[in-house]
């Protein structure tokens, strides 16, 4: 008896030694069967059901990381929508959308440095320098399939659904393209000399501006006295305390697009490069975001929130101005469209104290997001496909559309309508089983507009932002060559790289805490000691690379000069 | 002399093996990475390849550290925060252990101990997220109390205002840890015979008396290595905790090595930097901790082995 409870208790210690042991490698040999689908099997069990269909058909998973925290798939989930229903039925491919939990990037590095790449990736793209070194270096370290080497192998459809210009302009060394964007304006998807909406907007309750009677809100006097009535006269919305000028999270972009209303150059007279940071208009617009915290429009809370309560406080109502771009929160404006109808947003043009007019970025450029495909992937050819449906004609309309007959009909004149079903799906706010542009991923807007038709909807009209910001369209222009076409090969890359990364890094917290400077002095003191500081960094070699970057890409678009004023 | 054979106990063997094969390969197999913080690894992609790639450069990552601008500011923080916790956050325990240990109600006793216990099994993120809603300057509730009591004029910006950071951390860090904290107190305290209480009473002790000459230096020794070993934990701080609680406003007194470490290294894969700094803390608690030990073998006769 003894001697069995002895054994019993080896057994069980051996058991948990041995476990312990185990769960490690039998983890990892777990992942690699998922993700290496065994192809004599699954052509087993397809063969019965699937005979009928194309050769392509049997359905293969790939994981797509989207490098964007508060991205996520606009529908019922991967296969239970409409939109990836077509994906699936089309390519056979059925995607893995993969979003990190915090936006410094980490997860993507860790992917990176451990080996686990997903199969497709989406990372920012020319305004993150963070981003714009990785995507170089996994470019130039093999770690991304080029975009031309997938066409010759795989899929020379690509070839024709690729807009040559874009694609050239994002060629590495080798002039082999690894990325593509989203959102690019390609020269065969615009009409010369067309004036485009801008991207980043200033935008103001309407309704709460006129309680206040319209005030003149178009000097940086005067945009601060309306907000400083609001807070003290209107004070609340819905019981609720009245924001009167909302950022984006931590600043963010939002000092980007108020520098362009206050006219910040890129290039000088003589043509060459300029740095925002040290010019006399950002350093304004800057100076305008501390005045406004010292009266108590811009709270703290812009700097502790995340991107879920900023989209929470205007989705209430409560912010009555924001610098932001207004297509990050359309489905935000359309909830407080439900809630009030009056509750609408308008653009206001604010000048600075010289009374420039705005010179705000269009959103033509050469894209948004940048995606690519990793080396390490078993599935290249699907994921090729994929990518040619995607980027397809055919592709651009399914995804932002669905499908004809059930969610859009075409119109006679070529344009493209959505049926009384999907209409009424809208109403209801029932559009999750369709999840119509959800995968905006690959969008290419500048050619998806040409079918577009001007809606009649009130609620579309006064929460779409393509014509909420048509009022800006005469103060937009062209700012692709302020995005820069940087020389792969020249020597000074890596090292600019990494200084870009720190000098971005610096300027985050330096703008955190101008932003939030107690007084005059105390800006003043900061801001000189931030010129100073990026000065010891280094930051005329990065003006210098940034200057040699800047003429490439004005040579590139053939032009002699792109900042406006210059040009008119 | 009988040749005295030491009968093997397989089972209790077997048991610590796999502690120790945990061990080895968690902790131990893990610090050959210590080589990445003398090469230049900083920015590569795939961390195995550059390890066979990429050169020595000796002390180079170490001495970047110390000159790095936000060296100074750190270093107070880290140890600043940390003096602190240790001053205030390390005896609140054992007086709440003692406290408890008078309570003479058997039920309260133990609700009294499950309320205290219960905060420690939120993750920091929701308590955080929760402490973060009652500082909040836009109708949270402790500056409503405030303000409703006459005590202040506006609303005091705990989240933004980097004064006040430091007493945030320590306060929920009190308000989290008290329950758990007291435990091993607890326990040395119940091993504690109770006659030695029997014979204070006959000499006259009262309560008090009691505690000061019985319970506290019974419990000494807990406290002792409980106090080691929080010192060798100097430089390293609750990520968690410190994570949750920092944005871009109060930076200056909320990052800490363990936050800077993360951002530098893994956010902009500045990989060989990042565990030079790493090193460097290791060393420094490494020679607390054997230090505090020596000397408090040396006065009090007892230290951590």
């Amino acid at each position: 008896m003894k001697k069995m409870k002895k054994v019993l208790c080896f057994t069980v210690a051996m058991v948990i030694t041995v476990s312990s042991l185990m769960a490690c490698s039998s983890q990892k040999s777990g992942t690699a069967e998922k993700s290496t689908p065994n192809p004599t099997m699954e052509a087993e069990t397809k063969e019965g059901t699937d005979a009928v269909k194309e050769e392509t058909q049997e359905i293969v998973e790939v994981d797509w990381y989207v490098d964007l925290p508060w991205w996520s798939w606009n529908g019922n989930g991967f296969g239970d929508d409409l939109t990836s229903q077509i994906i699936l039925e089309k390519t056979g491919v059925k995607i893995n959308f993969i979003v990190p939990a915090s936006d410094g990037g980490e997860q993507l590095s860790s992917m990176i440095a451990s080996d686990e790449l997903p199969d497709i990736l989406t990372v920012e793209g020319w305004w993150s320098s963070r981003a714009r070194m990785l995507t170089y270096q996994m470019a130039s370290e093999d770690y991304l399939w080029a975009f031309n080497d997938l066409m010759d192998q795989y899929a020379p459809e690509l070839k024709d659904v690729m807009r040559q210009d874009v694609f050239d302009w994002y060629a590495e060394a080798d002039g082999k393209t690894y990325l593509v964007p989203n959102y690019a304006y390609s020269k065969d998807d615009l009409v010369a000399g067309e004036q485009l909406v801008p991207n980043g907007a200033i935008t103001i309750r309407q309704d709460l501006y006129e309680a206040i009677g319209s005030p003149d809100m178009s000097t940086p006097e005067g945009f601060l006295a309306a907000c400083e009535k609001i807070k003290n006269e209107v004070k609340t919305y819905n019981g609720q305390e009245i924001i009167p000028i909302q950022l984006y999270e931590g600043v963010g972009n939002s000092i980007l697009w108020l520098a362009q209303y206050f006219a910040t150059p890129y290039e000088d007279e003589n043509g060459n490069y300029v740095y925002d940071f040290t010019h006399e208009n950002y350093k304004e617009a800057l100076q305008f975001l501390n005045t406004a915290y010292q009266k108590g429009l811009v709270s703290d809370a812009n700097f502790s929130d995340s991107r879920e309560l900023v989209n929470e406080k205007i989705a209430s109502g409560r912010v009555f101005a924001m610098i932001t771009a207004p297509q990050d929160f359309v489905p935000q404006l359309q909830a407080l469209y439900d809630l009030d109808s009056n509750a609408v947003y308008k653009t206001a043009v604010l000048r600075n104290s010289k009374g420039e007019d705005p010179v705000l970025q269009d959103i033509r450029g050469f894209g948004w997001l940048t995606t690519g495909i990793s080396k390490d992937t078993k599935n290249p050819e699907q994921i090729a496909k994929l990518f040619a449906f995607l980027l397809s004609d055919e592709g651009q309309i399914a995804m932002c559309y669905g499908k004809e007959g059930v969610t859009f009909n075409y119109n006679p004149d070529g344009t493209v309508s959505f049926t009384e079903e999907y209409e009424a799906a809208m109403k209801n706010n029932d559009t999750k089983k369709y999840a119509l542009s959800a995968m905006n991923l690959l969008d290419n807007y500048a050619f998806r507009r040409k079918f577009e038709v001007m809606t009649t909807d009130p609620k579309q009209l006064a929460t779409v932002d393509t014509i909420m910001k048509l009022p800006l369209a005469q103060y937009s222009y062209d700012y692709s060559a302020a995005g820069l076409k940087l020389d792969p090969t020249d020597s000074r890359k890596e090292a600019m790289n990494e200084l870009g990364v720190k000098v971005s890094t610096y300027r985050t917290t330096v703008i955190a805490q101008l932003v939030t400077a107690a007084d005059t002095a105390t800006f003043n003191k900061l801001y000189d000691d931030a010129v100073a500081e990026l000065n010891a960094m280094g930051i005329s070699d990065l003006i210098a690379y940034n200057n040699d970057g800047f003429q490439a890409a004005k040579k590139a678009l053939g032009i002699e000069r792109s900042w406006a004023p210059f040009t008119k | 002399m009988r040749k005295e054979r030491k009968r093997v106990n397989y089972t209790l063997l077997f048991m610590a093996l796999s502690g120790f094969i945990f061990l080895i390969i968690f902790n131990y197999i893990p610090m050959f990475g210590i080589v990445i913080g003398f090469k230049d690894m900083d920015y590569v992609l795939n961390i195995k390849k550059a390890l066979k790639a990429s050169d020595f450069v000796g002390f180079e990552n170490f001495i970047a550290f110390l000159k790095d601008k936000e060296f100074k500011n750190i270093m107070i923080n880290t140890l600043g925060l940390n003096l602190l916790q240790l001053v205030i956050t390390f005896p609140i325990p054992i007086i709440f252990a003692i406290l408890l240990n008078e309570l003479k109600l058997p039920k309260f006793k133990g609700a009294v101990q499950t309320i205290t216990y219960f905060p420690y099994f939120i993750s920091w993120v929701v308590f955080g997220g929760i402490i973060l809603g009652m500082l909040s300057p836009e109708g949270g509730v402790i500056n409503q109390i405030l303000l409703s009591l006459g005590v202040i004029e506006d609303p005091l910006l705990f989240n933004s205002n980097p004064q006040y950071f430091w007493w945030i951390i320590i306060f929920s860090s009190v308000i989290k840890g008290l329950g758990w904290g007291a435990i091993i107190y607890i326990a040395a305290i119940a091993g504690i015979d109770q006659s030695l209480y029997d014979a204070a009473k006959v000499d006259g002790a009262n309560r008090f008396h009691k505690n000061i000459y019985i319970t506290l230096p019974c419990i000494a020794g807990t406290i002792v290595v409980m106090l080691l070993l929080s010192i060798s934990g100097l430089l390293s701080s609750n990520f968690d905790q410190i994570y949750i609680f920092q944005n871009p406003l109060n930076l200056t007194r909320s990052e800490v090595l363990d936050t800077y470490i993360y951002k530098i290294g893994i956010s902009q894969r500045r990989y060989s930097f990042t565990t030079a700094i790493g090193i460097f803390k290791s060393i420094i608690s490494m020679l607390m901790l054997s230090s505090g030990h020596f000397v408090s073998k040396k006065f009090f006769g007892r230290g951590l082995f």
